[in-house]
């Protein structure tokens, strides 16, 4: 479970008003050593909710990303390598997400976060 | 450090002799020889390279008595090769390896380029034969090198590294991958002026006449190997003396024979003899006249052998041929209804048909069931990757080995096991050696067995298999009668035909589907249509079949699925070895990212991605509610103008593998006993041997995928437009498009 990813995540319950960011509490996080990819950063990074990963990247224990994305910083090379390392590289294994609205947490387990509901707490499909 | 501030440009490279000779003469009695090879792809060169020389007796030209020194050139485009032998064409020693080349080629090795354009070699009178017309004026000190050593970056080479006995080749450790990457991708000739630091390190490097550069995947180590011992202290000297310095911490070391092996990782199959499989058996020596079945298939004369058979991703290079039925390696499935050219599906030859059914009689004695067979030619250095045999085919699966000898493989998660097999030599699968082990041979020249080195020879293997025939493939259905239910939970007949059963049948469905990476070829279409970087979400990803595909553009994916023990197979945990091949390629899928999911409770923001695919998903859905609920799920997590890629089981099939009587069924599946131990067997029904699971089916008629799309109607100020559909090979499908809701569309 990249960073990344948790970017776009939120709970799915039916009580959520937004169910994001979600809160991480990670037990076992892996960093990876993946090439970096400009292009690809440049891309991503319009798409990115800036202090949800600031706030996600400090949960995880890196604290080094500015509060503020200003715009001479995008298109630093040495800011953009580091931005790719932060989204791509740092693997969150196993932890607990949680939910800011309701509390409910999800586990994560080997990499593979559960967002499996129970009946309970699905919306009405109606016939 | 002392700068160098002249150069000596080691060992020039073999002059050209450009002293008029006579072309016409057909035997020149001056060393050295050259042999252009036309249209030789890399890997045969090594081929070349490493064939094994003729005992040498002493020499006419030089007197000396061995032939070790072969230098190998290629052109810049890789098109051709010239082999310089330092010995004279009237020489024995030379003309006994150019008889070796011609066995070589007769025999079918040196297979020429993959475009199949057939090899061409001749004799050259001269170097300058082979050079483009000389300039007027060569007052040049250097003379023109026309041929660029040879920069090969093989990833797979360092198997070829054992082949190389002698210890002539040298390991620049300290080696940088960026420097590697330098020195692979640049020119020498393009160098000029006065040269520093890396560049003339490089220059220097570049001018040496080593004949191989192997570099692992991991870019930690280099070697160089170079044609005898003098040349490799010549190199070790430069870079301590810092005449040679790619980086700071550049040394170099003589790589020993143990050493050698050792990098190769080659393991000894001592190593696993306690290793038991149930289900695999040899047989030593079961057929004891092999030359006469090995001589028919390897004699140039032998027709039989099918041209250029496809599959997945180029050609099968090993040379194949079918008898009973044909194996498509694209589909991996048996062509029920293929015939050769000349109208006639060929079955098995038995009864003196042919030179080899002696060897088929034998085996139908104990197994009268048996009605395919494929033969498969392996030369040194080819292999098969890992697989486990396609369902369409029962067990036992017995193989014959004739020829050389050969080290199989078989994996089963983190265990191993080496079976080394000789001529002669059966070998039968049933069980779990059949069904979870998968096998596979390693593509390389040599194999370790009981601590020797055992080089490979020409190989060809009989495989004999039983075909499951048509009529057992016509599966019954049985419809499904919709019950009321309450809508507000998930239906019973969704919580057991489709949860429960891809949690039961996970393993069995990852091995016979996905792991040979089988993709529908509209999806594969729709995702390299992709703008590259996008975030693709797979809704319903099962083991993540499509992962690699949706990497392999650029694109980042993030797949969703209910099952938790497919979700268990994506990537490297469990998943077999097609998949692994895919994953290694690209860096950021060593864990994929998936989560368990419903689809229709998508645990993704609004907007957040740019394109989506759900594949083989809507068909599982029982109500019409669901399925728009799960269109309108795919239709939030879109951004306005991300696309989607839809399809589902259709009513309409064609060709008779498979009918549907009615919209509401289900559909069995079949799953040998062994692949479900420890997972409890309450859903499924007995059936011989296999344990069949039903799966619950909602298949769709013409136009219903899109009344599904159009209920879902406005959602977040979106709503989905309909790029595309229709049928393809028993699935229909949609393309939709996530547009903005102007104003005057509210209605």
């Amino acid at each position: 479970m990249k960073l990344l990813t948790h970017n776009h995540l939120r709970c799915n319950t039916s009580s959520a008003t937004t169910g994001y960011p979600l809160k991480i509490t990670p037990t076992e996080i892996r960093i990876t050593d993946d090439e970096y990819n400009e292009t690809f950063v440049k891309h991503v990074m319009q798409n990115v909710n800036w202090p949800v990963l600031v706030q996600a990247a400090s949960q995880c224990g890196i604290t080094t990303l500015p509060p503020t994305l200003p715009p001479s910083l995008t298109t630093d090379p040495s800011f953009l390598r580091a931005l790719h390392h932060v989204l791509v590289n740092v693997n969150i294994v196993s932890g607990v997400l949680k939910c800011p609205d309701t509390g409910r947490e999800f586990g994560v387990k080997d990499g593979v976060c559960d967002f499996m509901l129970e009946e309970e707490e699905c919306e009405n499909v109606k016939i | 450090m002392a700068e160098h501030r002249s150069i000596t440009l080691l060992a020039p490279p073999p002059s050209p002799p450009y002293s008029p000779m006579n072309p016409h003469s057909p035997y020149s009695t001056t060393s050295p020889t050259y042999i252009s090879v036309q249209k030789l792809s890399a890997v045969d060169h090594l081929e070349i390279f490493l064939l094994s020389l003729p005992p040498s007796a002493p020499c006419s030209c030089c007197g000396e008595s061995s032939v070790e020194e072969l230098k190998i050139f290629h052109k810049k485009n890789n098109k051709s090769v010239v082999i310089e032998l330092p010995h004279a064409m009237n020489c024995v020693n030379c003309r006994a390896i150019c008889d070796r080349l011609k066995e070589v080629k007769s025999a079918g090795g040196l297979e020429g380029r993959t475009d199949g354009s057939p090899l061409k070699w001749r004799y050259l009178a001269s170097m300058t034969q082979a050079l483009p017309p000389a300039p007027t004026t060569t007052t040049t000190s250097n003379p023109p090198h026309f041929f660029n050593l040879p920069w090969s970056k093989f990833n797979l080479l360092p198997k070829f590294i054992a082949s190389l006995v002698p210890t002539n080749v040298i390991q620049l450790k300290g080696l940088t991958g960026q420097a590697y990457n330098a020195l692979s991708a640049c020119d020498v000739t393009t160098f000029s002026g006065e040269l520093t630091g890396l560049k003339r390190s490089l220059k220097i490097l570049l001018q040496l006449p080593f004949y191989q550069v192997f570099v692992p995947q991991r870019l930690d180590k280099v070697f160089l190997a170079l044609p005898n011992i003098q040349e490799c202290e010549r190199v070790k000297k430069m870079i301590d003396d810092g005449v040679l310095k790619l980086n700071d911490e550049l040394e170099s070391s003589f790589v020993r024979e143990r050493e050698i092996i050792e990098i190769k990782a080659m393991e000894d199959t001592e190593s696993t003899k306690d290793v038991v499989i149930p289900g695999l058996t040899v047989v030593r020596k079961y057929v004891e006249d092999t030359s006469t079945a090995f001589n028919y298939f390897t004699s140039p004369s032998c027709t039989a052998w099918f041209s250029q058979q496809r599959k997945r991703g180029g050609v099968v290079s090993r040379k194949v041929i079918h008898y009973g039925y044909v194996f498509d390696y694209v589909t991996n499935d048996i062509l029920r209804e293929y015939q050769q050219e000349d109208g006639v599906l060929e079955g098995l030859p038995e009864n003196d048909q042919t030179p080899w059914s002696y060897v088929t009689d034998k085996i139908r004695n104990t197994y009268p069931d048996i009605n395919q067979c494929t033969v498969n030619s392996y030369l040194p250095g080819q292999g098969i990757g890992h697989h486990v045999d396609a369902t369409g085919f029962g067990e036992p699966l017995i193989s014959v080995s004739l020829g050389g000898s050969i080290v199989m493989e078989f994996r089963k998660g983190p265990f191993r096991k080496f079976v080394f097999l000789e001529d002669g030599d059966l070998m039968s699968l049933e069980g779990a050696a059949r069904w979870e082990w998968s096998h596979g041979i390693n593509s390389r020249m040599t194999d370790l067995v009981n601590n020797k080195i055992v080089k490979r020879e020409r190989r060809v293997s009989l495989t004999y298999r039983i075909a499951v025939t048509k009529e057992k493939e016509v599966m019954p259905f049985r419809p499904y009668v919709a019950k009321v239910e309450d809508a507000v939970k998930t239906p019973v007949v969704e919580l057991e035909g489709v949860r429960e059963f891809y949690n039961k049948v996970a393993e069995q469905w990852h091995h016979t589907r996905s792991k040979r990476g089988i993709l529908w070829p509209r999806c594969v279409e729709f995702l390299n249509g992709l703008e590259p970087y996008s975030i693709v979400a797979d809704v319903g990803c099962g083991d993540g079949k499509y992962l690699p595909a949706i990497f392999k553009n650029g694109c980042f994916g993030v797949g969703c699925d209910i099952s938790v023990e497919l979700l268990k197979l994506c990537g490297k945990s469990g998943g077999p070895d097609v998949m692994q091949q895919e994953y290694d390629k690209t860096s950021w899928a060593e864990r994929p990212e998936v989560a368990a999911a419903d689809c229709l409770r998508l645990p993704l923001r609004t907007s957040s991605c740019d394109a989506a695919i759900c594949i083989a998903v809507m068909h599982h859905l029982s109500t019409l509610p669901r399925r728009v609920k799960c269109l309108t799920e795919i239709l939030r997590i879109l951004r306005v103008g991300g696309r989607a890629d839809v399809q589902a089981w259709a009513l309409e099939q064609e060709g008779g593998k498979r009918r549907f009587d009615d919209q509401e069924v289900y559909v069995p599946f079949k799953v040998q006993p062994k692949y479900l131990e420890g997972k409890g067997s309450e859903l499924g029904e007995d059936d011989g041997d296999l344990i069949s699971f039903d799966r619950y089916c909602h298949v769709y008629t013409e136009g219903e995928l899109e009344k599904v799309v159009e209920d879902v109607g406005i959602v977040d100020g979106k709503r989905w437009e309909v790029e595309g559909k229709g049928w393809d090979a028993g699935n229909w499908w949609v393309r939709i498009r996530c547009v903005e809701v102007k104003a005057k569309d509210c209605s």
